[in-house]
């Protein structure tokens, strides 16, 4: 374990300084040159395989090391993002060479989702995608397009996120509930944070259970990949991690009786209960989960772009209406958007 | 005539210690007469003759009766057993499907889809009770395992769908659920219940055609029996013809020709109706079901808009139904178990409408490739599900049809070998007693 441990590492350091020349060369926005997201890519699965399975959330020490140091938590710099250039393009008019300008030449904008988060990104009777997150799409899709429905979804297990936008075939964005990490970063690139949560426990009403600590040696469920999972592997209490592929999945097998409890982001968490009244959510929160839009850190050009209309979307209200709908019944908490972070 | 040759042992008086032995000849001479003399031979001869000929009945009677037990046992027993698991294996794949698709047309699930999805529940617990009377002791317990399963499949269907109704994606999350103890668990447990009946099926079959060795040896021996009488009586005489030796020959040949005939026969429509019960179980079936899985992979993909990510398992079910214009696949092996020719017809029109199924598929693809996914969804439940419900049905009226025939023709295979019974029983009697009179006609010429 030691020796891997080791091997992820200098493969981190090697993406971090790929990711960092990637910053550095942001010029004309259009497609990178070969060596900036080249090692990124070749030594992906290096890296991806112990951040899926090995429970040590990293701060990574070869990244505390590095260049730049990637620090989490509520004083931390991880949910830095690129700042917008200027006022945004008025749409159907992206800069020439752009990122945007191909996404608007293909006529589609395409977005990995998480399509059973109830809340955040959900079917709705017609089958349309529905939510907190795809509102956010939606916004995106209007600056670009004019239009808050040239989308393509493109449906992703928690775990294949971050190969969603590195892999063949990539998608544009990743929106999908996606906590903003120093590991993830080193691979992908974030936006600005568009909401914050942390993680809670969801048990049946009644159990007695008040948080996460007195689940030691009980079986807790949350979604392969996530934040979460690896949250419940290190507690000290020793609860048992069960993995699945959506943390809605993580509800049927409460409901069945083969996990005790759920414990994950509370906005997630909110998602559930919303589902299930003999439910509850327990405990303060126990970690600092800021949500994100993943992008290739390539792209830095979209990434301004994004950060330009996730502002303006808080800035004209469009984030407080989006939050009154969907998240502050089952959250019981006033609208506060996340004031945007900086990197340069 | 040589008199010579009469008994001369009348007579002589019996000593003591010599009285068991000449008792014992005594008892050998009321029946055959002296062994040494010609009358005494045709009296051996003549027994001979008629048990020959009764074993040769027996073993014929025997043999019939045999093969009609066995297809007695492939019309009762065995061939509804596969029958049942067959629909078992096919409600339960049907039902999975369904329910997928369902979902496709949003959350109020509408009323035929879910009438058919309840249909198929019922066709798998009416086709499980059933393949419980007829099954072995090992069967019966895999039965158990998938009847105990079904209930817990229905039930996360169920809470899927009430969920669904609610509008909540808990419900796609149970579906989900439900679909892995369907394809995971219980689907490959009914197909190899299905897969080791129809081995079963082939054995019984094969016990059923095979060829009757015993009679016909014994047949064989009577009848070289009765031509070596014949010849025996021509060089012990010079008569040429004996009337009752020969109509015993003529019977015998005629019972032996009427085994060869009526066997064969029998043997023809016992192959077809093998052909048709293969054509289901080992063709018609495993295309239904390609078909199904192929419909559950366009409506999955759908609902869980996988993009073009399952197209290729989409395609392989197609492939699996039929490939090479018909030739290859489940239905191209049809055509080589089918002998009639509306069957042939039937599977003609299934392979035909697999194009427009492809079609109307491909519309669906290339709407959800453009981001139309409203009008891909449309164009799923009206389009590619009509062209769908076509090839479904022409897929079920082969498979009634293959029914029906088997039905037939081993109908057809038992009453040839019925005859059989009774037949080879009054021949083996009528050559036995011409042998036994023909016999006696000569040996009156000694008296």
């Amino acid at each position: 374990m030691s020796i891997r441990l080791a091997l992820t590492s200098s493969a981190l350091a090697v993406t971090l300084l790929a990711g960092v020349a990637g910053v550095a060369g942001d010029r004309s926005g259009g497609p990178q040159p070969a060596a900036a997201s080249g090692p990124a890519v070749a030594e992906r699965s290096a890296a991806e395989r112990p951040a899926a399975d090995h429970p040590a959330r990293v701060p990574a020490p070869g990244a505390a090391a590095g260049a730049q140091d990637c620090t989490e938590g509520e004083t931390g710099n991880v949910r830095q993002s690129l700042r917008p250039r200027g006022p945004l393009p008025p749409p159907g008019q992206m800069t020439p060479g752009s990122t945007m300008a191909d996404i608007a030449q293909r006529g589609r904008l395409v977005v990995g989702v998480d399509q059973d988060t109830y809340l955040f990104a959900f079917r709705d009777p017609g089958l349309e995608l529905r939510g907190f997150d795809i509102d956010v799409i939606h916004d995106i899709s209007e600056a670009i397009f004019g239009a808050p429905d040239r989308v393509t979804y493109r449906p992703l297990d928690v775990v294949d996120r971050v190969e969603a936008v590195n892999g063949a075939d990539p998608v544009d964005l990743v929106v999908a509930t996606m906590t903003v990490t120093c590991e993830r970063r080193e691979r992908v690139a974030f936006s600005t944070v568009y909401f914050k949560t942390g993680q809670k426990v969801l048990v049946n009403r009644g159990s007695g259970t008040r948080d996460l600590a007195g689940l030691g040696g009980q079986r807790v469920c949350a979604a392969r990949g996530s934040t979460s999972l690896v949250n419940v592997l290190v507690h000290p209490a020793k609860p048992i991690g069960v993995g699945v592929a959506s943390t809605t999945d993580c509800l049927v097998l409460l409901q069945l009786g083969e996990v005790d409890a759920i414990s994950t982001d509370a906005a997630l968490l909110a998602g559930l209960k919303a589902q299930d009244p003999r439910t509850e959510i327990v405990g303060a929160p126990f970690s600092a989960e800021p949500y994100a839009i993943a992008i290739n850190s390539g792209k830095t050009d979209l990434v301004r772009f994004v950060n330009a209309v996730l502002a303006q979307r808080v800035a004209d209200g469009r984030w407080d209406e989006s939050y009154d709908l969907w998240l502050r019944e089952p959250l019981q908490e006033p609208p506060a958007p996340p004031v945007p972070e900086y990197l340069d | 005539v040589q008199l010579s040759d009469q008994p001369t042992t009348t007579g002589q008086a019996p000593r003591d210690g010599v009285l068991s032995r000449v008792r014992r000849h005594r008892l050998v001479h009321g029946l055959i007469g002296d062994w040494e003399t010609t009358p005494g031979k045709l009296r051996v001869t003549r027994l001979v003759l008629v048990v020959v000929i009764l074993l040769c009945g027996v073993a014929g009677v025997r043999a019939a009766d045999v093969r009609i037990d066995a297809t007695h046992e492939i019309r009762e027993t065995i061939e509804p057993l596969n029958d049942q698991l067959t629909t078992l294996y096919r409600s339960l794949a049907d039902a999975d499907a369904v329910v997928a698709s369902g979902f496709l047309t949003g959350s109020a699930q509408p009323g035929p889809v879910a009438q058919r999805y309840d249909d198929d529940i019922s066709a798998a617990a009416t086709s499980l009770s059933e393949a419980r009377k007829n099954a072995d002791p090992l069967t019966a317990i895999r039965l158990t395992d998938i009847a105990r399963q079904l209930p817990v499949y229905t039930g996360l269907i169920e809470r899927a769908r009430g969920h669904n109704r609610q509008n909540l994606p808990v419900g796609v999350a149970y579906l989900r659920r439900a679909s892995e103890l369907m394809q995971g668990s219980i689907l490959p447990e009914a197909e190899e219940l299905q897969r080791r009946q129809a081995r079963k099926l082939d054995d019984a079959y094969q016990q059923a055609g095979s060829l009757p060795v015993l009679a016909l040896l014994v047949g064989a021996v009577s009848l070289a029996g009765l031509i070596l009488a014949q010849v025996f009586l021509f060089t012990r005489t010079h008569r040429v013809f004996n009337v009752g030796l020969l109509a015993a020959t003529g019977v015998v040949l005629v019972g032996l020709l009427w085994w060869t005939v009526a066997g064969l026969v029998s043997n023809h429509y016992l192959r077809d109706s093998q052909g048709h019960s293969q054509a289901v179980s080992d063709a018609l079936a495993p295309a239904q079901i390609a078909a199904l899985q192929a419909r559950a992979i366009e409506s999955l993909a759908l609902v869980a808009r996988y993009g073009d990510a399952s197209e290729p398992d989409f395609q392989t079910q197609l492939e699996l139904l039929a490939r090479e214009n018909g030739e290859g696949g489940a239905l191209g092996a049809a055509r080589t178990f089918i002998t009639d020719q509306r069957g042939q017809d039937l599977v003609r029109a299934a392979v035909a409408g697999i194009a427009p199924y492809q079609e109307a598929h491909q519309k669906v693809r290339t709407l959800y490739n453009s981001g139309a996914y409203r009008e891909a969804v449309d164009a799923a439940v009206v389009g590619s599900a009509a062209a769908f419900a076509k090839l479904g049905d022409t897929l079920n009226a082969a498979v009634v049809h293959e029914g029906n025939e088997f039905d037939t023709d081993i109908n057809r295979a038992e009453n040839w070998l019925r005859g059989l019974v009774v037949g080879t029983g009054l021949l083996a009697f009528a050559a036995a007693i011409g042998a036994m009179l023909g016999i006696r006609q000569r040996l009156e010429e000694y008296r």
